[in-house]
């Protein structure tokens, strides 16, 4: 029995070992203290409901002679709707239950007449791109043209494809018809089918290479590994009564309407989603910071099982993202050979999206911990806002020597790229550095 | 003279019998018509008559099908069917051909089934520039354009393509975009979000289903496809084998009106016979006649689910009418919506029905629906403020039986309001009347 422990404690030990080895020269002190930004920052309270922030700091300045002259993206669609309609209907009949039987606090109150404003827009449209979702797309557009306008003269093509999701679709729509409008000399296509779907969404059942028990919502949403021992964590975590208290005049009023832990998380998820409804309605006051906070961890790590380094599906989630590496990096080789493409746009989920920031090893999504209380510090979901895209960017100079740049939500990243500084990597280095690590993945999907 | 003799002379060609051909005739005249709601969009010919005097259009309402799409059937099942009957021997040398030519076209149809494709695409971006080019005073500086889509993936992509029709022909202004199952009771009758639907489809009664599927059999029958599949296979008795012969010939005739459809530099229409096509086409025909058309199938229902579409159709042009900042409102939906909309508007004979399935080709014909199918209400005002409208079904004008306000085809929208909502009250009395 102890000697199968040891074996079992040495064999984990290597799997860990070995889990951080794929992970070389990791920051492990990615951000400045969580204690601090989450003083500093009162909306990264609201996880990956952020609204994305346009006011982007300038960018290294390219070495002299070298334009950029193409883009290649991978983003989420923007501000929607929460994801399940649920959500808003559970409250909807929690409170006006409150109120009908003179249930409610003065702040319960307050709480209601501010849910009514917002349900009056949300029911029945869970998961859908917002207005505010829409502008968003439409704001970027206009601001990749501001931010890059070089690559965007003269008649070049934009090749933009998206999941089969609607708020995707609707999401590279806006984005595109701002862009066209204001580049009418561009030639838009935008496509949307199951033929793509294989490397915009990795792990659905398009790629051949994904497992039975790992194709979409086994993984990503609802039914994962992380499911069971998440509740758990919620239950152990969570203060509905103390929650509930200030809403209520009884707190165990709730608790005819389900289990009290899973009304206080749909109060939690309508505060963090909120903000993409509306930009005067706010719920946050309603949480006592440290709660919130705490519930914000149970969140983050979340995100991390399900599409960052997180043990549970061990390294096979962000490997996925291969063949999306794979696409980005040969389709960038096929448009500089052909020249007249100025921007390869693709439009999916944060999921993916965190998948594919993993496997290409940048810091602030490469930390793998077992420490809960750690985690906080080196992982972090509020950095993937609603339209929350990568860029890569490619410059050129007169000798037709090539650089890349990566940007994660216009915010210059750097790579660990043997020999080179950043955040400018020669275009051979970058593509070489690429498809070690496709190579890395294609190993672990193997294994 | 002589030119104008023959001016003369092609003109009565085109207009008289035409008037009154038959399908069949059509169809001999037109393949594209044999693919039914696959049928590629024509562009008009007809040049609009000019609006009354003093009458300048203002606003658009428009309700829109997606374009031209790929075969909505998985392009694998004859593929698979013609792979292992070249296995086994059992093709014909057309059918080696066949299966060659699949076999070459095949890579670029996978994964693809109802996929909008770049036909679809222009179709859309063109329909945008002529009503541009048409009505360009709709459009002017400060209007908005309000669209929204079935969650669909082609009608999103479509709604793309209108707007960079739009945009191409140099419009700038702001535009407010929308998809979700919220719309889809309005842009999608026939799905589950329409009350009206579920209601309807909740009181058919089954012999009443089984009494359409009948029929639509019994037209079916009537096809020898055991000759079409002799054509293709040396084997009749090893067809039989693979699975449902009439599945297979009816997979074939999908292909082949589905291929134009693509774009691809294909063509199946030469394994048919025109009295085939004629015949595959008058099933389908039944088929969407009975559902979604005026028949009496269902107690004369089915067309009725259009009636919230109707609705807001209506809710929409008085709010945009009292706001005055709409230029116009798109909607991208699918054929169904069309179909049923034209008879719930009882727009140029969309209500004729038949009794006899053999006759309902000539009395109604899907091949009105092909893909990129609009419907388009153009709202005209004079300096007094009354308010004129005249319907186009893709993009000729259309008339009701609605007393029009002047000459020819321009309704009084007080008039046509109170019509379509008295329409629509009755297509609600229809289903609520319908036994439980």
């Amino acid at each position: 029995m102890k000697k199968t422990l040891i074996l079992l404690l040495a064999v984990f030990s290597a799997i860990c070992l070995r889990a951080q080895d794929y992970f070389p020269g990791a920051n492990p002190q990615p951000y400045p203290p969580f204690a601090d930004s989450w003083k500093a920052d009162p909306m990264m309270v609201t996880g990956n409901y952020l609204m994305y922030r346009m006011d982007t700091p300038a960018p290294t300045p390219a070495p002299a002679g070298f334009k950029p002259f193409y883009i290649s993206t991978y983003g989420r669609h923007g501000a929607r709707f929460f994801g399940r309609n649920e959500m808003y209907d559970t409250i909807a009949c929690l409170f006006d239950a409150g109120a009908q039987n003179d249930a409610l606090t003065a702040d319960g109150q307050e709480f209601y007449r501010r849910f009514q404003a917002v349900y009056v827009l949300a029911k029945g449209r869970g998961g859908d791109l917002t207005r505010l979702g829409v502008a968003q797309q439409q704001e970027l557009a206009r601001k990749m043209l501001r931010d890059y306008p070089a690559v965007f003269k003269g008649q070049r093509l934009v090749d933009a494809r998206s999941t089969t999701v609607p708020r995707c679709i609707l999401s590279m729509t806006a984005f595109c018809d701002a862009l066209g409008t204001a580049a009418p000399s561009l030639e838009i296509h935008q496509d949307a089918s199951a033929a793509d779907m294989h490397y915009m969404k990795p792990n659905s059942k398009f790629n051949p290479k994904v497992r039975p028990d790992e194709v979409d919502s086994k993984m990503d949403v609802g039914e994962g590994r992380w499911l069971e021992p998440w509740q758990e964590m919620w239950r152990q975590t969570a203060h509905p009564k103390e929650f509930f208290a200030r809403l209520f005049k009884d707190p165990s009023f709730v608790e005819a309407f389900g289990d009290p832990v899973h009304l206080e998380r749909e109060c939690f998820y309508l505060m963090a989603d909120t903000p993409c409804v509306s930009d005067v309605i706010d719920f946050r006051e309603f949480f006592d910071s440290e709660e919130a906070a705490r519930l914000w961890e149970l969140e983050n790590w979340r995100f991390y099982q399900v599409s960052g380094p997180g043990r549970t599906y061990n390294d096979r989630n962000w490997a996925y993202a291969e063949v999306l590496l794979d696409q980005i990096v040969r389709s960038a080789g096929e448009d500089m050979a052909e020249g007249r493409m100025a921007a390869r746009l693709r439009f999916g989920h944060d999921y993916m999206l965190v998948n594919l920031l993993t496997l290409l090893n940048l810091d602030g999504w490469n930390v793998v911990t077992e420490d809960f209380g750690r985690l906080k510090e080196v992982f972090r979901f509020s950095e993937l806002p609603m339209a929350t895209n990568l860029k890569l960017i490619f410059y050129r100079n007169r000798a037709g020597e090539v650089l890349v740049r990566a940007a994660l939500n216009d915010r210059e990243v750097r790579l660990h790229i043997d020999g080179a500084e950043g955040p400018y990597y020669r275009w051979e280095d970058f593509e070489a550095f690429c498809r070690r690590r496709i190579a890395l993945a294609r190993q672990i999907l193997e294994r | 003279m002589r030119t104008a003799l023959l001016t003369v002379f092609t003109a009565l060609c085109l207009a008289s019998p035409l008037a009154a051909q038959t399908a069949r005739e059509e169809i001999e005249a037109d393949r594209n018509k044999a693919g039914g709601i696959y049928s590629l969009y024509e562009e008009p010919k007809a040049v609009p008559a000019p609006a009354p005097k003093g009458y300048k259009p203002f606003y658009i309402s428009h309700f829109g099908r997606h374009g031209a799409r790929h075969n909505s059937a998985d392009p694998a099942f004859l593929l698979n069917l013609l792979d292992r009957a070249a296995a086994d021997g059992k093709l014909t040398p057309l059918g080696e051909d066949v299966r060659a030519r699949y076999a070459a076209l095949y890579p670029q149809l996978k994964l693809r089934e109802g996929d909008l494709t770049a036909v679809g695409t222009a179709q859309l971006e063109g329909i945008a520039r002529r009503m541009m080019t048409l009505y360009p005073r709709v459009f002017r500086k400060g209007r908005t354009v309000q669209a929204v889509s079935s969650t669909s993936p082609r009608c999103l992509l479509s709604m793309a393509a209108f707007l960079q029709g739009l945009r191409s022909s140099g419009w700038k202004g702001d535009i407010s975009l929308d998809t979700g199952n919220a719309w889809m009771r309005t842009v999608a009758p026939h799905r589950k979000a329409n009350e009206l639907y579920v209601q309807q489809r909740g009181r058919i009664r089954t012999e009443d289903r089984a009494a359409w599927e009948a029929d639509v059999q019994r037209l079916r029958d009537e096809i020898d496809e055991k000759a079409f599949l002799s054509r293709l296979f040396t084997d009749e008795e090893w067809v039989r084998t693979q699975g449902d012969p009439q599945a297979f010939m009816k997979g074939f005739y999908s292909l082949a009106v589905s291929t134009p459809c693509t774009g691809l530099p294909e063509d199946f229409y030469d394994l048919f016979t025109p009295e085939e096509l004629y015949r595959e086409w008058a099933v389908e025909n039944l088929r969407y006649y009975g559902y979604f058309g005026p028949s009496k199938y269902f107690g004369g229902t089915s067309w009725a689910i259009a009636a919230p579409a109707l609705e807001k159709i209506i809710s929409d042009a008085d709010e945009d009418l009292r706001t005055g900042t709409t230029a116009a409102r798109l909607r991208f939906g699918h054929d169904v919506g069309l179909m049923c909309l034209y008879s719930l508007l009882d727009l140029d004979g969309w209500r004729t029905t038949a009794d006899d399935p053999h006759e309902v080709a000539d009395a109604w014909r899907c091949y009105r629906v092909p893909m990129a199918a609009n419907l388009q209400w153009i709202f005209y005002r004079n300096a007094a403020g009354d308010i004129l409208v005249r319907l186009r079904v893709n993009e000729e004008d259309a008339s009701l039986p609605v007393e029009p306000a002047v000459e020819g085809i321009f309704y009084r929208w007080e008039d046509l309001r109170a019509y379509c909502l008295a329409r629509c009250s009755e297509a609600r009395t229809l289903i609520e009347r319908m036994p439980l």
